[in-house]
């Protein structure tokens, strides 16, 4: 196969010495997806910009080679680099929402760039640009011309951005993240519409993503990047069935599964880029760590093309080649933490109980017909002209040392509801009762008594922590606001507890939060909210802004803190493989209603609503033939004008008249499944 | 207890004072605060930025020395104290001040800019330009000896200013060399190649050529008019000292004035929202929309009829034009406290949403302890940039107000007045330019400081520029 695109030793430079790429090859071929994956910081969207010469200011290509169908692109003038950039190569970005001109008509935005590529203008640029819009499988194309991004979803966003990179007819795709900014049957969607793109037309595709489930699903080659360089290499299937790599494998354990134990974490993090490395990499991180690994830098074993990778293990093992990958020879002196047939490790028996053992808790916090809505005012006078019913009457429990997960996608109304819960947004209407007391008509006396018992836990380690104060302040501040601790020595003393429990050092009070990473600062949210012995803890996707290996140390540790403390969670999340390692019951909302609710391995096995079913098949999974594919149609309607009957009948494969009459009353199942569907899935 | 003088305290020598003890006091907070100690080291390491805060440190020392007002005892009368108040730079200047001609004199002239009719001693009479009474006075042969004598004392002053500028220079060196424990020579190379954290090198120039252009100035105040007379016969040399401080009161003091009022209603219209936020909008989009300068007018003759109808508030005629431009501090302040506030609005706004507010509310914390704790701080770099940025034109505004008539009192000087008094000198033939050109050089080297020390305070603080580089 003669490669469309072949980058050797690509070094890229930016301002202050940072190296984020330093050595990196690898070959596209034509009708092939090459996957990129890594942590964040290791320098998978530098090579991108590096390949489309879109380096930030200062940066520069400081070594290596980009071939292009045989074409230096380092040898090329910023003029032909240009024509370059679209037409034998483009690229989609990963926020849908600001690669988009926002003044701009979306049918004139392609017609740009079908102009820049010697496309057809006037009328025939039109019709061509409809034609694309239509490819990309956004219905009633040729009236969609004429919208403004504004009007689009997030999806149809991400199709537009699509649309533009197809219209200089690229032979080869950069997609940056391309799905990470969307929900996941929305994901599911953009992805089966990339694949069958790439089918369609022969193009070659560098799909860079962090997501090893879309690489799972997506790629023919995978490749491994570790802090600038790339450590493994192989097919997509050898990969998964025998990944070599320290890191790589202890990536893809991370990874959440149902009833797993302790899952696996990689200790530290990613190196600044400034370092000079003396050895391997990875050695600091690695539990296989040898002397040898600290001294000099490995060199790739195993055949070009192939599965090969860059470890000292490797070194006197020879590997297979990529068709006889189940017979992968295990390296020697990994003694029995990792297994090398399988894609998950052999896990030591779980220290922890298992979720099912466990004695069920009393009722911490119970929920009867939330509702949190809206006003739309419009005018001079600020008339109410109508309402978005963000949460529209739900019910749940919350029982101590129990999960609750709280699923669905974005816009579903699930971070409001927990707040509103907190009483953090007032409700509308419904109950809130918290150990027995009802939140909505409390005064402000009796309320601040009853915040120590339920606290919050948010979703962006970046934005919960104030970054004027120190460390020991933000932990002391819900201490000293509840007056839980007189004097000050016993207060410091408390904080320096709680932050040996969440796992950092008690020194670290006196820091600012910039200076820790994502992870640390989320063990420092964390503290936070034990800080007031709370008995109620609402997560709001409290690892969705996490690397994988980071999610596995804050999930460990919440389920940690959960056995000690007998927390009850409200697990706030839309990662369905983080819910079921997680959560024991689970409630699946859907425009601002639950539509099924239950213990998670009824609701998660054995799905009843449609929505539900749909939800996980979307979600891309590494397991080899995971669950078959359903595609769901459209987008979540807007909570302003939700539809009649049943909201999801609309994009429901089974909806039938009466789902558009009237909301299905909710039926029981038993065992405390919980269904709002007229024509349920047959258990 | 026998001071030789009284010490007088008007009421902006008094707010300008507490103001400088609050920047102190803010250098301690910031000494112990990382995060801000790396801003403003950022701003130490900018060249252009220290350069201008070189030349407005030289402008603060200049109206600080202005703003200790003494009155000093009549001699012979026991304790009786004089009605007029001065001040160390008059002191200082004293010869300046005091050497007043009859009326308009050129720059370095040794004669009047009018003719007269002059008596000779033989009682014939002559019209001509007579001599001026002080302005070269100590030649007997101006004609011939004028060049020579200020050639002389020109480059006299250079030497004196060049000792000094090298006096400086070493003592920067040695602070340098035992601070990063190195050689002073080894220092001065850091310096001169910028090698140093601090912008020295930038520092040393900048004073180096301050003290080029004011040592002659100096040496040549003595004896001549450097920048001539006006219309009284005022040195206008000694008038553009004197308007710095008024630009300084002004610039500073109006910006005290307003900031508690856009801070505090920008983040109560931000955080509260609601109905709070709707009568804080409505009152700055009132105020806003009527024309300032009517406003200001309005405000400056009313409080001048108050002024003038209680003449027993005051002792001497300095501590009425004092509560003069006090009052337009007041009157500017509090109708330019808009734009921060709409700023502050905006920027509250976008931080209630954030989840470590949200965390606060989830602990109780009450929400006067938020916007104090959690707000306040985090919009403080707006505050600050802002407020280097409204000191340029509120100097600006106040000449325009002094020209158009409503300014400071007629007997304070300023760069306003000094420019509304041109506009009769321009309309002469000759024209007499020199007292316009002297408050707009002066006025542009203050206002372009300020603000290339703006830009640079803007920078160091801008999270988005620093990611940059």
């Amino acid at each position: 196969m003669t490669a469309l695109l072949e980058v050797s030793d690509l070094k890229v430079e930016l301002p202050g010495g940072l190296r984020p790429v330093d050595g990196v090859s690898l070959a596209v071929g034509a009708g092939e997806t090459y996957a990129l994956v890594g942590e964040s910081g290791c320098g998978k969207s530098m090579t991108a910009l590096a390949l489309m010469r879109l380096l930030p200011e200062g940066g520069g290509i400081a070594g290596g080679q980009v071939l292009l169908s045989g074409q230096d692109l380092r040898a090329l003038t910023e003029a032909d680099m240009r024509r370059v950039r679209g037409g034998a190569m483009a690229m989609i970005f990963q926020e849908p929402a600001t690669s988009l001109n926002p003044v701009m008509p979306v049918g004139r935005q392609i017609m740009e760039a079908l102009a820049r590529h010697g496309g057809p203008g006037g009328a025939a640029g039109r019709a061509r640009a409809a034609a694309l819009l239509a490819a990309v499988g956004i219905p009633d194309a040729e009236a969609r011309l004429d919208e403004f991004p504004f009007r689009l979803s997030g999806g149809m966003k991400q199709r537009v951005m699509i649309a533009m990179a197809l219209a200089g007819e690229p032979g080869l795709l950069v997609a940056d993240e391309p799905t990470t900014a969307l929900d996941v049957t929305i994901q599911a969607q953009v992805l089966e519409l990339l694949a069958r793109i790439q089918r369609e037309r022969g193009m070659g595709m560098l799909l860079i993503t962090h997501d090893l489930g879309v690489v799972a699903n997506m790629a023919s080659r995978v490749g491994v990047m570790y802090a600038g360089q790339v450590v493994e290499e192989g097919g997509r299937e050898t990969f998964f069935q025998a990944p070599l790599h320290p890191y790589s494998r202890r990536l893809i354990s991370a990874l959440p599964r149902p009833g797993a134990g302790r899952l696996e974490t990689i200790p530290g993090t990613v190196p600044p880029l400034g370092r000079a490395f003396s050895g391997c990499r990875f050695s600091e991180r690695c539990l296989e760590a040898m002397p040898r690994c600290q001294t000099e830098e490995p060199a790739w074993h195993g055949p070009e093309g192939g599965h090969r990778v860059r470890c000292h293990l490797y070194m006197s093992v020879p590997l297979a080649c990529p068709t006889s990958v189940v017979d992968a020879p295990s390296p020697p002196d990994r003694g029995e933490r990792v297994g090398v047939r399988g894609i998950f490790p052999s896990h030591p028996p779980s220290p922890l109980p298992s979720p099912r053992t466990r004695g069920e808790g009393d009722t911490l916090l119970a929920v009867r017909d939330l509702q949190v809505h809206f006003p739309v005012r419009k005018g001079l006078l600020r008339r109410q002209v109508g309402q978005v019913k963000a949460v529209d009457g739900i019910s749940l429990t919350v029982q101590a040392g129990r999960t609750l997960a709280l699923v669905g996608e974005s816009g579903c109304g699930k971070t409001t509801a927990g707040k509103a819960m907190l009483r953090l947004i007032e409700p509308t209407g419904g109950q809130v009762l918290f150990a027995g007391e009802d939140l909505a008509g409390l005064s402000g006396g009796r309320m601040r008594a009853l915040r120590a018992g339920m606290q919050m836990i948010f979703q962006d380690p970046y934005g919960s922590l104030d970054p004027r104060m120190r460390v020991g302040d933000i932990i002391a501040e819900g201490i000293s606001a509840l007056g839980l601790e007189a004097g000050r020595e016993a207060r410091e003393r408390r904080v320096a507890g709680l932050l040996a429990d969440v796992g950092l050092s008690p020194e670290m009070v006196g820091r600012y939060p910039h200076e820790f990473s994502g992870g640390q600062r989320q063990r420092i949210a964390i503290a936070r909210a034990l800080a007031v012995q709370p008995r109620l803890l609402v997560c709001d996707e409290p690892t969705s802004a996490l690397d994988v290996s980071v999610q596995a140390q804050i999930l460990n540790l919440v389920r940690e803190l959960q056995d000690r403390f007998k927390l009850g969670y409200l697990f706030i999340s839309h990662n369905l493989a983080v819910v079921e390692y997680l959560a024991h019951e689970v409630a699946v909302m859907y425009l601002g209603r639950v539509v099924e609710t239950g213990p998670v391995r009824d609701v998660l096995s054995r799905p009843r609503h449609p929505y539900t079913k749909a939800l996980l098949s979307a979600v891309p999974t590494v397991e080899p033939g995971g669950r078959p594919r359903i595609i769901l149609k459209g987008d979540m309607p807007s909570p302003m004008a939700p539809p009649p009957g049943c909201h999801f009948h609309p994009r429901c494969p089974r909806a039938r008249p009466l789902c558009a009459e009237r909301f299905p009353e909710e039926t029981a199942l038993g065992q405390g499944h919980k269904l709002a569907c007229h024509f349920p899935i047959s258990g | 207890m026998s001071l030789p003088f009284l010490p007088v305290l008007l009421w902006t020598d008094a707010l300008l004072f507490a103001l400088l003890a609050a920047a102190v006091a803010a250098g301690f907070y910031v000494r112990r605060r990382e995060y801000l100690m790396l801003a403003w080291r950022r701003v130490a390491g900018d060249g252009l930025g220290m350069a201008a805060a070189t030349v407005l440190a030289l402008f603060l020392v200049v109206g600080l020395l202005d703003s200790l007002h003494y009155r000093s005892r009549l001699e012979g009368a026991g304790t009786v104290w004089s009605v007029e108040v001065e001040s160390a730079l008059d002191a200082l200047a004293e010869p300046l001040r005091r050497q007043v001609e009859k009326t308009y004199s050129a720059p370095l002239a040794d004669r009047l800019f009018s003719k007269e009719t002059l008596e000779r001693p033989d009682g014939s009479q002559v019209r001509d330009y007579p001599r001026l009474k002080w302005g070269a006075a100590h030649l007997s042969d101006p004609e011939a000896g004028l060049a020579g004598d200020v050639a002389r004392r020109m480059v006299k002053g250079e030497a004196v200013g060049l000792v000094l500028w090298l006096l400086i220079v070493a003592a920067v060196t040695r602070t340098v060399a035992r601070r990063e424990s190195i050689s002073p020579g080894e220092a001065w190379r850091r310096i001169r190649r910028r090698e140093t954290p601090w912008a020295w090198r930038s520092v040393l120039l900048t004073l180096g050529v301050m003290l080029f252009l004011a040592a002659p100035l100096a040496a040549l105040s003595g004896h001549y008019h450097v920048f001539g007379t006006d219309k009284v016969g005022q040195d206008v040399f000694f008038l553009t000292l004197k308007s710095i401080r008024t630009a300084l009161v002004i610039g500073t003091l109006t910006t005290l004035i307003m900031l508690p009022f856009a801070a505090a209603l920008g983040i109560l219209a931000g955080y509260l929202g609601g109905w709070v936020d709707d009568v804080i909008q409505y009152v700055y989009t009132t105020l806003n929309s009527i024309p300032g300068v009517l406003l200001i007018a309005a405000a400056v003759l009313m409080m001048q009829v108050v002024i003038d109808n209680h003449p027993q508030w005051f002792a001497t005629a300095a501590e009425r034009a004092d509560a003069r431009l006090l009052a337009l501090c007041f009157i500017l302040g509090i109708t330019s406290w808009t734009g921060l506030c709409r700023l502050l609005r905006g920027e509250a706004l976008k931080l209630r949403e954030l989840e470590f507010i949200q965390a606060a509310r989830a602990f109780g914390v009450s929400p006067g302890g938020i916007m104090l704790r959690h707000i306040l701080p985090n919009v403080m770099h707006i505050v600050l940039i802002s407020l280097v940025m409204d000191f340029s034109g509120l100097v600006l505004a106040e000449a325009v107000l002094s020209y158009v008539g409503i300014g400071v009192d007629p007997n304070t000087v300023s760069f306003g007045t000094m420019i509304n008094a041109a506009r009769m000198e321009l309309a002469r033939e000759p024209a007499v330019w020199w007292s316009l050109a002297a408050a707009f050089s002066f006025m542009l080297a203050l206002v372009l400081s300020a603000n290339l020390f703006a830009d640079s305070v803007r920078d160091a603080f801008d999270p988005r520029l620093r990611a940059r580089t």
